[in-house]
C-alpha cells in the first residue's frame, strides 16, 4: 500500500494515477459526510465532486500538520456549506420559539439504526436545522464558531439546534413506534 | 484520533455522543459516475492553464515585436539621416565635414588636410578651453544667436575653399541631437574653428522633447481605486421605516408554507417592526466596504499651446470594483431565485418579489463606464522629461452596474442604462493629474500619470434615495505619439 506522503507528492504533480488513489481511499467516508449536508444522493454527489476538485487545487498548501482526511473533510465541509449558502437566503436562518422537549425516557437508542436511516432523519430537517445540527452535533463545532462561519447570530444557530434536536427525537420515536407495532 | 473522539464523546451531552458516534466511521459509495466528471473537470482546468500560460506567452511575443520593430524604425530613420548628410557631401561638392551621428570621431579620421595628431590651438575668441573642455564645431556667424538657433547651426567657420551651404544641413541634425560635442582634435586651418563649452552651456542648449505646436496621439492604462461614495437611503429612525417601506408599495404576500411565515414582504416588516420594537433588524443594510482594483483603458490627444500650456482629452473605458455587503435579499417564490437588496434595485415595485432579511452578505459591486476627460496643463518642467499639471472636468457615461456575491447562490443584479435606471446616462467629474513624460527616442514618448477624479453631481437621478459621488484615485502609464515633430 502506497504511503499517504507518496500519494500527495503524485497528486502534488498533478499525476491523474495518483489523484485517483486519493479519491478511492477517502471518496467512501466523504460522501458520508456530504449525504449529512444534502437533500439528495445527486446533490451529495455534486458536492463531492466539487469538493475533490479543490483538494487537488489546493493540495499543494497541506502542510502535514494535521492528518489528511482532516484537512479534507474541512474542504468537504466547507464546499458543502457554500452548496447550500444559496439555500440559507431562500430559507434565512432566524430565531425560532423555544419548543418543548421530549422526555429523555422516550428516546430510542441510536444504536438500533442503520447509518443510511439516521442520514434519512437529517436530510429531513429544514436546512437550518440540518446545516447546524450536522455542524454542532457531529462536527463538534461551538455555536459561536457556526455563528461565525454562517454569519448568523449564536442566538439563531441554538433555536435552530433546539428545533433539529426536537425534531429528530420526533422521528426516532416515530420509527421505533412503527418497528413496535411491525413486530406486533 | 480515536482517543480524542472518546475524550470529546465523554464532554458531550449523550444525544450528541450518541449522533457523532454513529457517523464517526460511516461510509457511503458515491457512483462511479462522480470520478468520472472529476476527471473531465482536472482535465478542464489543465487546458485552462495551458491557455493562460499560451496567452501571457502570446503577450509577451506580442511585446517583443513591438518593441523590435519601434527599435528598428528608430534605427532606420537614423540610418536615413546618416545617408542623406554622406549624398549631400557627394553631390553637393562640398567641404568634406564631420557627419552628425555617433560615428562621429570616426569619420573626422578621414578628413581631408588633417596630416598629424597634434590638438588644435584654441583660438582667442574661444569661451573656454583646456584639453578637458567640451568643443564643438560653430560658424562665427552664429555667435550671437541664441541658444536654441546655435545647436541648430553648426557648420564649419570660416568657410574653406571647399565648404558649401551643403555643410549647414550636415551638420545641423548632428549638433540638433546633441552628438557633435567632440573633444576632437580639429585645426581651424582644417574649415573649423573649435570651441569650446562649459557645462551649463551644454545643458542649456540639450534638445528639447517637443516643440511648442506639438500635437500628440497615444494609449493609456491605468489602475487605481474607486468609491461610489453612497450616502442617504433609508433612515433607521423607526417612524420613517413605516413612511419609506410603505411607500415602496410592497403588498403582503399570499401566505407561503415554505417560508413559514417568516419575514414575506417590506411591507410586513414595517409592522414587526413596530411589534418587536427593532427597526434594525428590518431596514436592509446596504455597506460599500471598500474599494477594489479598478482599471481603465483608452486613447488621448493632446498638444502645446505654447511653451507652457497644453490641452489633452480622449475616451476611456473604466471598470471600477467595490466590495459591499446587504442585509437583504429579494427572493422571487416562482423560479426560487433570490437577489441581493442593494442600491441599484432596492425601489424594485415586482409584486413577484419579497424580502428576506439576513446578516450581510458579502457582495461585490462593479460599475462600468465610458470616461471623456476634457483638461488643460501647465507645463512645470519641459525638457527631454516633462512635468505637466493637467486639470479639467470628464463627462462619464453609465454603461452598467453588477451586483454579485461571486457564485455563492444569490443571483446577479445587472442594471443598465434607460429611464428604469436608478442612474444617469451621463454625469460630470472633476480630475486633476500630475503627467510625467519621458522622450526616450524619436516622436514616442512614455509616461505615467497620477490623477485623481471626484463627482461633480451625483451619479443617481435626482429625488433617488440614494447619491452617489463617486471618487476615483488612479496611476496610468502609456505612450504618446507626436504628430507634429
Amino acid at each position: 500500500m502506497l504511503k499517504e506522503e507518496d500519494i500527495i507528492k503524485g497528486c502534488i504533480n498533478g499525476d491523474r494515477k495518483y489523484q485517483r488513489l486519493l479519491y478511492d481511499r477517502y471518496s467512501k467516508k466523504m460522501m458520508a459526510v456530504c449525504m449529512r449536508y444534502a437533500k439528495s444522493t445527486l446533490e451529495a454527489e455534486d458536492i463531492l465532486q466539487e469538493a475533490f476538485i479543490k483538494v487537488f487545487s489546493k493540495i499543494a498548501t497541506f502542510r502535514m500538520e494535521s492528518k489528511l482526511e482532516t484537512w479534507i473533510k474541512k474542504i468537504v465541509i466547507n464546499t458543502a456549506l457554500n452548496h447550500q449558502r444559496s439555500k440559507l437566503y431562500m430559507y434565512p436562518m432566524v430565531d425560532v420559539d423555544t419548543m418543548y422537549d421530549l422526555k429523555d425516557e422516550h428516546e430510542a437508542p441510536l444504536s438500533a439504526f442503520h447509518v443510511e436511516e439516521l442520514t434519512k432523519m437529517i436530510q429531513s430537517l429544514p436546512i437550518g436545522c440540518q446545516i447546524i445540527f450536522n455542524l454542532y452535533a457531529i462536527e463538534g463545532y461551538q455555536h459561536n464558531e457556526i455563528a461565525e462561519a454562517l454569519n448568523i447570530k449564536e442566538g439563531t444557530s441554538k433555536s435552530q439546534y433546539a428545533r433539529a434536536r426536537q425534531l429528530l427525537k420526533e422521528m426516532l420515536l416515530n420509527a421505533e413506534r412503527s418497528y413496535e407495532r411491525f413486530n406486533k | 484520533m480515536r482517543k480524542e473522539v472518546m475524550k470529546d464523546l465523554t464532554s458531550r451531552p449523550e444525544f450528541e455522543n450518541a449522533w457523532k458516534k454513529a457517523f464517526l466511521d460511516a461510509e457511503m459509495n458515491p457512483s462511479d459516475d462522480v470520478w468520472t466528471r472529476i476527471d473531465a473537470a482536472l482535465a478542464n482546468q489543465e487546458a485552462a492553464r495551458y491557455k493562460k500560460k499560451a496567452f501571457y506567452y502570446k503577450i509577451a511575443a506580442a511585446a517583443s515585436i513591438l518593441l523590435a520593430l519601434t527599435a528598428g524604425l528608430w534605427t532606420f530613420r537614423q540610418s536615413q539621416t546618416g545617408d542623406r548628410e554622406i549624398v549631400q557631401q557627394e553631390s553637393g561638392k562640398s567641404a568634406p565635414v564631420v557627419a552628425p551621428d555617433n560615428a562621429l570621431e570616426e569619420r573626422m579620421q578621414v578628413l581631408p588636410g588633417k596630416t598629424d595628431d597634434k590638438p588644435a590651438k584654441e583660438d582667442d575668441s574661444f569661451a573656454g578651453g583646456g584639453s578637458n573642455s567640451y568643443a564643438f564645431l560653430v560658424p562665427a556667424e552664429a555667435e550671437e544667436e541664441s541658444e536654441d538657433e546655435i545647436s541648430a547651426a553648426y557648420v564649419p567657420d570660416r568657410v574653406g575653399e571647399n565648404t558649401t551651404a551643403d555643410s549647414y544641413a550636415v551638420l545641423a541634425p548632428a549638433m540638433k541631437s546633441g552628438i557633435a560635442f567632440l573633444d576632437a582634435d580639429i585645426s581651424p586651418q582644417k574649415g573649423y574653428i573649435q570651441r569650446a563649452l562649459d557645462p551649463a552651456v551644454l545643458f542649456a542648449v540639450l534638445p528639447k522633447e517637443e516643440s511648442d505646436d506639438a500635437f500628440w496621439a497615444g494609449l493609456a492604462l491605468a489602475g487605481g481605486s474607486f468609491d461610489p461614495d453612497f450616502s442617504g437611503g433609508w433612515s433607521r429612525e423607526k417612524s420613517s421605516i413605516s413612511k419609506e417601506f410603505a411607500n415602496l408599495n410592497f403588498m403582503a404576500p399570499a401566505s407561503s408554507s415554505r417560508y413559514n411565515g417568516w419575514y414575506n414582504s417590506l411591507y410586513d416588516n414595517v409592522a414587526l417592526a413596530n411589534e418587536l420594537n427593532n427597526p434594525e433588524l428590518l431596514t436592509p443594510s446596504i455597506k460599500e466596504s471598500k474599494p477594489e482594483i479598478s482599471y481603465s483603458f483608452g486613447v488621448n490627444i493632446g498638444g502645446k499651446l505654447g511653451k507652457r500650456w497644453a490641452y489633452q482629452s480622449g475616451a476611456y473605458y473604466a471598470k471600477n470594483a467595490t466590495s459591499s455587503s446587504t442585509s437583504a435579499v429579494f427572493v422571487n417564490n416562482a423560479e426560487d431565485k433570490a437577489y441581493p437588496v442593494h442600491v441599484s434595485n432596492f425601489m424594485n415595485k415586482d409584486r413577484v418579489y419579497t424580502v428576506n432579511y439576513l446578516s450581510d452578505v458579502a457582495l461585490n459591486n462593479t460599475f462600468e463606464f465610458i470616461s471623456v476627460p476634457v483638461k488643460a496643463g501647465y507645463i512645470l518642467y519641459d525638457r527631454k522629461m516633462s512635468i505637466t499639471l493637467f486639470s479639467g472636468i470628464s463627462s462619464d457615461i453609465f454603461l452598467s452596474n453588477r451586483i454579485d456575491d461571486g457564485d455563492k447562490g444569490l443571483e446577479t443584479v445587472t442594471v443598465s442604462p434607460g429611464p428604469d435606471s436608478p442612474y444617469r446616462g451621463v454625469w460630470f467629474n472633476g480630475l486633476i493629474s500630475l503627467e510625467i513624460k519621458y522622450n526616450p527616442a524619436g516622436r514616442y514618448s512614455a509616461f505615467i500619470e497620477p490623477a485623481y477624479k471626484v463627482s461633480l453631481n451625483s451619479l443617481t437621478r435626482p429625488g433617488y434615495p440614494y447619491t452617489s459621488y463617486p471618487k476615483t484615485f488612479s496611476v496610468g502609464a502609456g505612450v504618446k505619439y507626436n504628430l507634429r515633430r
